[in-house]
């Protein structure tokens, strides 16, 4: 009787396992369409910085300056940061789609034309087969077949596109490990010059206003020292969207595999709590 | 012929970024003896270099853009020099004691930079060859 239940209780972990299983594949998937979506506010810091940067330049000089200035001084960076928003919103919504098609929930994604993705992430820093890859993830994402995929299809949609994802989320994590905090450095450095320049010519003569100035400084220093971890809070981010892809990929056979199913569970709570960690940086 | 090249055709995004570094710590270098000197430094002479300074700075962050905006595989064999000549500018501002001979490098290196963006070969290897005088 005992072997009975205990073979009952078996035969139910195991269903309710199975239950859980796909669903780890949403799971994952939405997490990680959930975190690339707090990429803009990061990507718009890098323009920001320019932005400041120019102003303490000019507030240097002490000559007047205006906004216009300063933007046409960072148009190209603007350029730039437009495009990686724009190839970034490929990797969420084909995420997005893996969901739903995960989830067998139907999709409602919003369309991006490929052709457009492509133009705009040559302006980001993607080569030609970069740009490519993420023209045709767009494509996927945009047409109306992702609609008609049913779960049994998710292997098949897992294989086609995982050298895409693999080539874009590879793009956007050399940029952004590389560029985003060479932008911060300049920042810093010019944020240095300023604060220490002003101070060294006019601390001694009005001491109370040194302070004030050294606590505003402080402040700021702090602001560019949260904007650095996020920037290494979204890499780890892209990095864990990488593997997880790479590991759907691997077991795109075996999708059902408890062993996946723990691992992208995982993944999906480490990205939701980076997700947290993006919201306090930009609160 | 054309001798004028398009300025993205001079460096990739790889170049870019390894001279964007390069001008950062330019500018890094000449800030460390401005305010290491500042007491022996007249007024002028800290604003000159402060002014080279900005100057540097701009062409790093500009590099930066740059890096991210374009991703071209030809890379020049200037680039080498370019590399060459901005190193060996920085380390001579590192070892120079006469703020005029430091103004002198701090210029080549912004002569440099310009040549690089006018995306001009002739402007390059003139500014190298300044340079490496």
């Amino acid at each position: 009787m005992r072997f009975a239940a205990a073979g009952i209780l078996t035969l139910l972990v195991a269903t309710v396992a199975a239950c859980v299983r796909p669903s780890a594949v949403v799971r994952y998937a939405e997490s990680a369409s959930r975190t690339t979506e707090e990429f803009p506010q990061l990507a718009r810091e890098i323009h920001a910085s320019c932005l400041r940067v120019e102003a303490y330049k000019a507030q240097r000089k002490s000559e007047w300056y205006d906004e216009v200035t300063f933007r046409r001084a960072c148009a190209t960076r603007d350029t730039a940061v437009f495009g990686l928003i724009q190839a970034n919103d490929v990797i969420a919504a084909y995420l997005k789609a893996l969901a739903s098609i995960a989830g067998n929930s139907g999709a409602s994604l919003e369309p991006q034309t490929g052709r457009f993705v492509k133009l705009l992430a040559g302006k980001a820093g993607f080569n030609e087969p970069q740009a490519d890859a993420a023209e045709r993830l767009a494509e996927f994402v945009a047409s109306k077949s992702v609609e008609g995929f049913k779960r049994r299809e998710l292997s098949r949609v897992i294989a086609a596109h995982n050298a895409d994802v693999q080539t874009v989320v590879s793009t956007l994590l050399r940029i952004v490990t590389q560029d985003f905090p060479s932008a911060f450095n300049v920042e810093s450095t010019a944020q240095d010059n300023f604060y220490r320049t002003s101070l060294a010519e006019f601390g001694e003569r009005e001491p109370l206003a040194a302070i004030l100035v050294r606590e505003q400084r402080d402040r700021r220093a702090m602001e560019l020292m949260n904007k650095r971890r996020a920037i290494t809070s979204y890499a780890a981010a892209l990095r864990r969207i990488q593997s997880g892809h790479q590991k759907l990929y691997d077991e795109r056979n075996h999708l059902d595999a408890p062993a996946l199913a723990v691992e992208l569970i995982r993944a999906a709570k480490e990205l939701d709590s980076i997700t947290r960690e993006l919201d306090r940086a930009f609160r | 012929m054309k001798s004028r090249r398009n300025a993205n055709s001079v460096v990739s995004a790889n170049d870019a970024r390894s001279l964007a570094r390069l001008y950062y710590e330019l500018a890094g270098s000449i800030g460390k003896y401005r305010f290491d000197n500042w007491h022996k430094l007249s007024p002028s002479e800290r604003g000159d270099l402060e002014s080279l300074e900005w100057t540097l700075l701009t062409f790093s962050s500009d590099m930066t853009s740059r890096a991210i905006i374009f991703d071209l595989s030809e890379a020049r064999s200037a680039l080498r020099e370019i590399t060459a000549a901005t190193k060996r500018l920085k380390q001579s501002i590192a070892r120079l004691n006469d703020v005029r001979d430091v103004i002198r490098a701090a210029t080549k290196a912004v002569t440099l930079a310009a040549a690089i963006f006018s995306g001009n070969a002739e402007a390059v290897a003139s500014a190298v060859a300044s340079a490496t005088d």
